[in-house]
């Protein structure tokens, strides 16, 4: 091959070779025309080349439309994320899922359920307890201790009993096709969550399975509102420091054989006169020294009225009379 | 241009093209133009790696060709980095063509050394106040810029 000379660039249509090496970047620009060169290189491509090029280019730009799309859904991502944060700060939950988490009802799964189940049911053993101890010589007592010992066991194994704060579980709840479903979603969830971290969606989620278990089982709702009306009774007395129960039904006071100087009777006397009321044993002892001294006093007085009936009416002067 | 040297283009040119639009060459050298925001290096690294394969490779060792090669891959470049929408207009195509041109004789001394022996170019050389070309590898500088060349006094 002949060895190619500089001046051989002259033959490049128009761009002579003086003008490329003499001239500076600004003129050969000129001469060197991008687009006079890019229209020259369109026209070298045939069909096939055009479609590289234009599979290349198409390529790249959904590249970056795509990557320009992630971006945007990352933003928007952020600030829903932010969005939703501020809400829950600001308690601006929605009322229907305030609702909903407030809508605790008698579910076997529900902790809460089972926490109010078996609150109610010590709260229940302890008043029997007590009832039992307090008339535990006599036939009610013992009926009373066996309701307690009957509670106690519901309330340390509520669920093995099958009995008791378990109504669906008696009598199993019809559910239909919408509701099994949606369980099956609650319950996948709930799989997936993680106790400790999502403590509030897991609650979310056993209020919306209650929810689900009391519209079709209205007996069960029926149970768990009467547990908890009884919890709420229960812990309303105690804050008024009161005993729950009606003073009719009332079990007699708790009393003790060993109270100084008061008889075992008088005990259980001066207790049941005082219904409703808890009373010390110092009290009791105080009624029981107050009853003797006054029956003390009341004897005295009939003595000295049998025995000197006139001793106001002159007859003691008159026996003291010394005749003279 | 002249439609014989439109002729000895058009093959190398196709090669060139389903190396840059086929192989990946083209994506690869818009990230590196997306990445140093400047469009200069990575498109004469593009094209003088093609020039190079040209001549090593094809044993094309006519300037003309190689010249005509280079500068029509150039504007090719620049329209589709426009189309994707990385340059636009006003691109610095003569700094382009000057360092693809360093580059391709920096790593081909024997078309260094035919420009060397080239009178018309040692002639033009004077022209713009410089010597001889350097009978190295290394490029002579400023040969299409009409720029100092490099130890020039």
């Amino acid at each position: 091959m002949a060895a190619p000379s500089m001046s051989g660039f002259s033959s490049l249509g128009d761009i002579r070779t003086q003008d490329v090496v003499g001239s500076t970047g600004a003129q050969m620009a000129a001469v060197l025309d991008n687009g006079a060169n890019a229209n020259l290189a369109s026209s070298l491509r045939n069909s096939a080349m055009d479609s590289w090029k234009n599979a290349a280019i198409e390529k790249r730009q959904i590249a970056a439309e795509g990557r320009a799309s992630t971006r945007q859904i990352d933003k928007e991502g952020r600030a829903l994320e932010a969005q939703l944060g501020k809400e829950e700060r600001m308690g601006l939950m929605d009322q229907a899922e305030r609702d909903r988490v407030d809508a605790l009802y008698d579910d076997p799964a529900s902790r809460e359920s089972k926490k109010l189940a078996l609150d109610t049911a010590k709260a229940e053993a302890s008043i029997a307890k007590e009832r039992a101890a307090a008339s535990k010589y006599s036939a009610e007592g013992a009926a009373a201790t066996s309701r307690a010992q009957t509670a106690r066991d519901s309330a340390n194994s509520p669920r093995k009993s099958g009995k008791a704060n378990n109504t669906y579980k008696d009598k199993p709840v019809k559910l239909n096709d919408v509701q099994k479903a949606q369980l099956k979603d609650l319950n996948t969830e709930l799989e997936a969550l993680i106790p400790g971290d999502d403590d509030k969606r897991i609650k979310q989620i056993r209020g919306a399975k209650n929810a689900i278990y009391m519209a079709a089982d209205p007996a069960a709702k029926e149970k768990y509102d009467s547990l908890r009306r009884r919890k709420e009774e229960l812990l309303a007395a105690k804050q008024a420091g009161v005993g729950t129960i009606s003073p009719a039904n009332k079990a007699p006071v708790k009393t003790s054989k060993i109270i100084k100087g008061v008889p075992d009777a008088d005990v259980a006397r001066i207790s049941n006169q005082y219904p409703g009321q808890v009373l010390s044993k110092q009290k009791i002892a105080e009624i029981a020294q107050a009853e003797k001294l006054k029956e003390e006093l009341a004897r005295e007085d009939t003595k000295n009225k049998t025995l000197n009936p006139n001793l106001f009416n002159g007859g003691l002067l008159e026996s003291l009379r010394v005749p003279r | 241009m002249d439609p014989e040297i439109i002729n000895q283009v058009q093959p190398l040119f196709q090669e060139a093209y389903s190396a840059i639009y086929v192989d990946g060459a083209f994506d690869s050298m818009a990230d590196q133009v997306e990445a140093a925001g400047d469009s200069v290096m990575p498109i004469s690294q593009l094209v003088s790696k093609i020039i190079d394969s040209t001549v090593k490779d094809a044993g094309v060792t006519d300037l003309n060709v190689l010249f005509a090669l280079a500068v029509l891959l150039i504007a090719d470049l620049l329209e589709s980095l426009e189309k994707v929408g990385i340059t636009s207009e006003g691109v610095p195509f003569d700094e382009i063509i000057n360092s693809t041109m360093q580059m391709v004789l920096s790593t081909n001394p024997d078309i260094a050394a035919l420009i060397q022996q080239d009178p018309a170019i040692q002639e033009m050389m004077s022209k713009v106040g410089g010597q001889e070309t350097p009978a190295t590898d290394v490029a002579p500088q400023g040969v299409l810029s009409g720029g100092p060349i490099e130890g020039e006094v």
